[in-house]
């Protein structure tokens, strides 16, 4: 989940205009004092408002009733889903036939092959830890379902990012497709990819790999662009073709950035394993739905662990192996390398795994054994901590559910009167002006049109409602991310300690700690606060650590040379010079927090979220399709007004 | 066509954890016509309820007619359409999704009625038995009405709380609430496993809430809870579904099947027809499943050695 730790975005320091955060308080002045004088007066006139919904439930009709006949589906979908279907149906037979002593050897020596034997430890320890859990078949589907995606994935992914690498223009087209297939949420495309593909693994390969392509798109063009242009130029003045210029330096000097995308990538289709379950998806997804619906959060956790485990070994694994793949990099630890060729080690790959899978099945060994199970110990351990927590009579309720009222009391709600209730001309106006004063005409435009087209649609209030509920859980989420991240930059024994927690966080699916969150703090719009903290917060504190660390030593010893404390370098030195990137995490938190505000709408939070699953769950096509398209207006508002000059976004 | 869906369901379904541990290789089986039996996929829904009677169903239909039976676990609506393109065969309890009814059985032709599951579904308003215990008055409506600043939280401002479930469920609550012009709001606990969570901490500090809940349910046997009185039904009173002013009718819960496995001369369907108990047997087995937390598996097999009669009475008119 390293979203940003090892691609160095690309931020031009500025020294910020004087006066700039005066100018966003006299526009947010002025709106208190129209919000007071008009309070209530000027909702969205129904004038304004054109039944979009209707227009599509009336396209959604049609699909449903030509799917069977129209060509489109005939020839196309249809061939698709089946592919996709055989793709799962083949990497499934694989591991089922490799046993799982086979696949856990596998993937051990692929580890070893090409991460290190530290890594070969902890892969070797993940997958027997499925099995202990008890949950080998499940992670074996999940396993099977993510490969499908991720090879989809990358097949479209890599392509498509190099040419944006070469291509300012194709850059440009591609870069808003990228930022609505992110910030959509998932729910709601759901049932479009169901009519499309029917359910099942091809519905859920479909809907993962949405979710999943951004990031190999956006790091692959950023390895392309990043290799200096002196070796590119070197290699057309020695006369090679553009062709050979791709394949003979800038590809093989941007495979580390590839290997990056691989693994944000199978990191992105992992965490939404459990969403596309509800298509059918099986495995890993599956069990922990089952076991929520029987109140079994031990169980959940259990099956959710298993989903997290496979994403740290993963992610460790992709992310030694781009390490040990960057082309000046020679460890002087990895005397194997030097001793072998390559092609000796994948051929002793080859034959290893190949002995462990055939002995296993001389042996009859199947699937992992189901007497071992920790599985339901551990489960049951859980469901008694959260009952325990849950206690009103135990110390740690009180404090949550004060919290949690308070938070209502003091902060959503009052944000939720001021912007539904304020005149909306007079937010549409305040927003472009601070875009405007944040950054620039362009994003002041994009802005103002989309706010209207908000209006438009016929869902003002409820998004109003969501930017509420947006902002109160980013101002959390960056004063706990930006309190962790300067703490983690200056203590690295910290920093190691909270990234388990920080990858666990980001792929545990939301819904598995949403129960006990709302037995702690009641229904309503908290827990959905919550979840998008827990959800947002490592991505800020990540951003933070890199932004402090990239503080140029030089500038840090000078201070220190005129006698400055730690503290006085941190707060006057380190902390202003990282502001970029500081300001970089701010925007990322805000569209972390937006891509689980549909959570917020599964628990009370109402809103676009709510919108948006009662579309899928109901049969209310258009209503779950304005509401997503509301979600995808108002995450590029919130993003370009607070944007700045932060230039790009590195994932 | 119908070649590609056959093939979609045979490796769409090889994944499913079966009894036996060959993955994907014996799915070739399913859809031949004739007596045997073949594979069956079995949808389950999110609440207990239909685990219970999925797992039933499941055990007879493997121990009894030898069929494999597959379980996925697809959303209420998406369903119709794994249904419609024979991915999924059977749902045994559904919730009169009229309009669905009418677009995948009557317009299209894809899904058939497979009868009553034999549960009445009951929806309604309900509170803890405490609240009545003290005041008599909240088991109308009209009580509740008058009380609403009992039920205030923080979430719901200036109006009492009315907690609903899972946002797919069926419901008329905010439209009863302003036909009825009550001053209550409805806030989702999401999904049944959550509303759980918040009725349960409501319990335990022995605090007023007034929600939506429904039976069979395996938690009314756990916790007492008291039905508040809504307007009688009449003629209409819900056929606008904004002008809602009467209780939930009583829901026949129906089972229905894809076309195709109708057709298809599996033993399976006879069954599937026959398949039929009560509000209670059901609520016997998820209470086993959610409140005893013993497997689905084991739940079904033991209701099923103490109920011989009753599963029998299932298998009638088929010849094995």
């Amino acid at each position: 989940m390293s979203v940003v730790t090892t691609t160095r975005p690309a931020i031009r320091a500025r020294v910020p205009r004087l006066g700039r955060s005066a100018q966003v308080g006299v526009v947010l002045a002025t709106l208190l004092v129209l919000f007071v004088l008009l309070e209530d007066q000027f909702r969205w006139p129904a004038a304004l408002i054109y039944p979009l919904n209707r227009r599509l439930d009336t396209l959604y009709e049609w699909i449903v009733d030509n799917q069977d006949s129209h060509w489109l589906f005939l020839y196309f979908f249809n061939h698709i889903a089946n592919f996709l279907d055989q793709l799962v149906f083949y990497l499934n037979g694989v591991l089922v036939w490799l046993s799982w002593v086979g696949v856990t050897a596998a993937a051990t020596l692929i580890a070893l092959r090409w991460s290190g034997w530290r890594i070969a430890l902890l892969v070797l320890g993940s997958f027997l830890s499925f099995g202990l859990l008890g949950v080998w078949e499940e992670s074996m589907e999940t396993l099977a379902l993510m490969l499908a995606a991720v090879l989809v994935s990358l097949a479209l992914g890599i392509p498509a990012g190099v040419l944006a690498g070469r291509s300012d223009r194709f850059d440009k087209v591609i870069t808003p497709v990228l930022d609505a297939m992110q910030i959509v949420p998932a729910f709601a495309y759901l049932m479009p990819v169901v009519i499309f593909f029917s359910v099942g693994n091809p519905a859920a390969v479909i809907a993962t790999v949405v979710y999943a392509v951004p990031p190999a798109v956006r790091i692959t063009a950023l390895g392309v662009r990043g290799v200096a242009k002196e070796s590119v130029e070197m290699a057309e003045s020695l006369g090679a073709t553009s062709r050979q210029v791709l394949f003979g330096v800038q590809l093989p000097l941007a495979l580390r950035s590839i290997m990056l995308g691989v693994n944000q990538t199978i990191m992105m289709a992992l965490s939404i394993v459990i969403i596309a379950s509800l298509i059918g998806g099986g495995g890993l997804g599956d069990t922990v739905i089952s076991s929520l619906s029987f109140l079994d959060v031990g169980l959940a956790i259990v099956a959710s662990s298993a989903i997290v485990i496979m994403a740290i070994a993963l992610d460790r694994s992709t992310e030694a192996a781009a390490v040990r793949m960057d082309a000046g990099r020679h460890p002087e630890s990895d005397r194997r390398a030097a001793r072998f060729s390559p092609r000796m080690l994948s051929a002793g790959l080859v034959a290893g795994i190949s002995v462990f899978a055939l002995a296993a099945r001389a042996l009859g060994v199947g699937f992992f054994p189901e007497t071992v199970g920790a599985g339901d110990f551990i489960a049951g351990v859980i469901n008694d901590a959260i009952i325990w927590v849950q206690d009103p009579t135990k110390p740690v309720y009180p404090v949550t559910s004060w919290l949690g009222d308070h938070l209502v009391l003091w902060g959503l709600e009052p944000l939720r009167v001021f912007l539904t209730d304020s005149p909306w001309w007079a937010v549409i106006a305040a927003a472009v002006a601070i875009a405007l004063i944040v950054s620039g005409v362009r994003q002041m435009i994009i802005a103002g049109v989309l706010l209207t087209a908000i209006g438009v649609m016929g869902v003002w209030g409820a998004a109003m409602d969501t930017a509420s509920q947006v902002l109160v859980s980013t101002a959390l989420t960056l004063f706990l991310g930006v309190a962790l991240g300067i703490v983690a930059a200056e203590t690295p024994r910290f920093e190691r300690a909270i990234r388990p927690i920080q990858d666990a966080l980001q792929t545990l699916p939301q819904i598995v700690y949403l129960v006990p969150i709302v037995a702690l703090f009641s229904v309503g719009r908290v827990p959905g606060v919550i979840a998008s903290v827990l959800y947002a917060t490592p991505v800020v504190v990540r951003l933070v650590v890199v932004g402090i660390k990239e503080v140029s030593p030089a500038s840090v010893e000078a201070a220190r040379a005129f006698g400055a404390s730690r503290a006085e370098v941190l707060l006057k030195v380190k902390i202003p010079l990282a502001r970029p990137a500081i300001m970089l995490g701010i925007n990322q938190g805000i569209i972390m927090v937006l891509a689980v505000v549909i959570v917020a709408g599964l628990v009370g939070g109402g809103a676009l979220g709510y919108g948006v699953v009662v579309g899928l769950q109901r049969a209310e096509f258009g209503d779950g399709a304005v509401a997503s398209l509301a979600i995808l207006a108002l995450g590029i508002v919130l993003d370009r007004v607070t944007r700045g000059n932060v230039q790009r976004r590195p994932i | 066509m119908s070649g590609v869906v056959l093939a979609l369901v045979a490796a769409g379904c090889g994944a499913q954890r079966s009894s036996s541990s060959d993955g994907g290789t014996a799915a070739g089986g399913g859809g031949g016509g004739g007596g045997d039996c073949g594979e069956v996929v079995i949808n389950e829904q999110s609440w207990v309820g239909s685990t219970a009677n999925v797992y039933v169903a499941k055990n007879v239909l493997e121990n009894e007619l030898g069929c494999t039976v597959s379980i996925t676990k697809i959303a209420e609506n998406p369903v119709f359409e794994a249904m419609s393109d024979g991915k999924v065969d059977v749902i045994l309890e559904d919730w009169q999704h009229t309009d669905l009814y009418k677009k995948y059985v009557d317009d299209l032709g894809k899904v058939k009625q497979a009868g009553s599951l034999g549960v009445t579904g009951h929806i309604g308003w309900y509170l803890p038995q405490y609240l009545v215990d003290e005041n008599p008055d909240l088991a109308t409506w009209q009580g509740v009405a008058e009380n609403w600043e009992m039920f205030q939280t923080p979430e719901s401002g200036d109006k009492g709380q009315f907690l609903s479930g899972d946002p797919s469920y069926v419901t008329n609550d905010e439209s009863l609430i302003n036909t009825l012009d009550l001053n209550f709001k409805v806030i989702f606990a999401g999904g049944e496993a959550s509303e759980i969570a918040a009725i349960k901490q409501t319990y335990a500090q022995e605090e007023p809430l007034l929600f939506y809940w429904y039976e069979p349910q395996w938690l009314n046997a756990a916790l007492d809870f008291e039905e508040v009185k809504l307007p009688k039904r009449t003629k209409g009173c819900d056929t606008n579904p904004d002008k809602v002013s009467c209780a939930y009718p009583n829901y026949d819960l129906r089972k229905l099947m894809s076309t195709e496995f109708a057709e298809s001369g599996s033993p399976a369907v006879q069954f599937v027809k026959n398949f039929k108990w009560s509000n209670a047997d059901q609520e016997l087995v998820s209470q086993q499943i959610a409140g005893e937390k013993v497997s689905p598996e084991d739940a079904a097999a033991q209701w099923l050695s103490d109920n011989k009669d009753k599963a029998d009475a299932w298998l009638e008119g088929i010849s094995s």
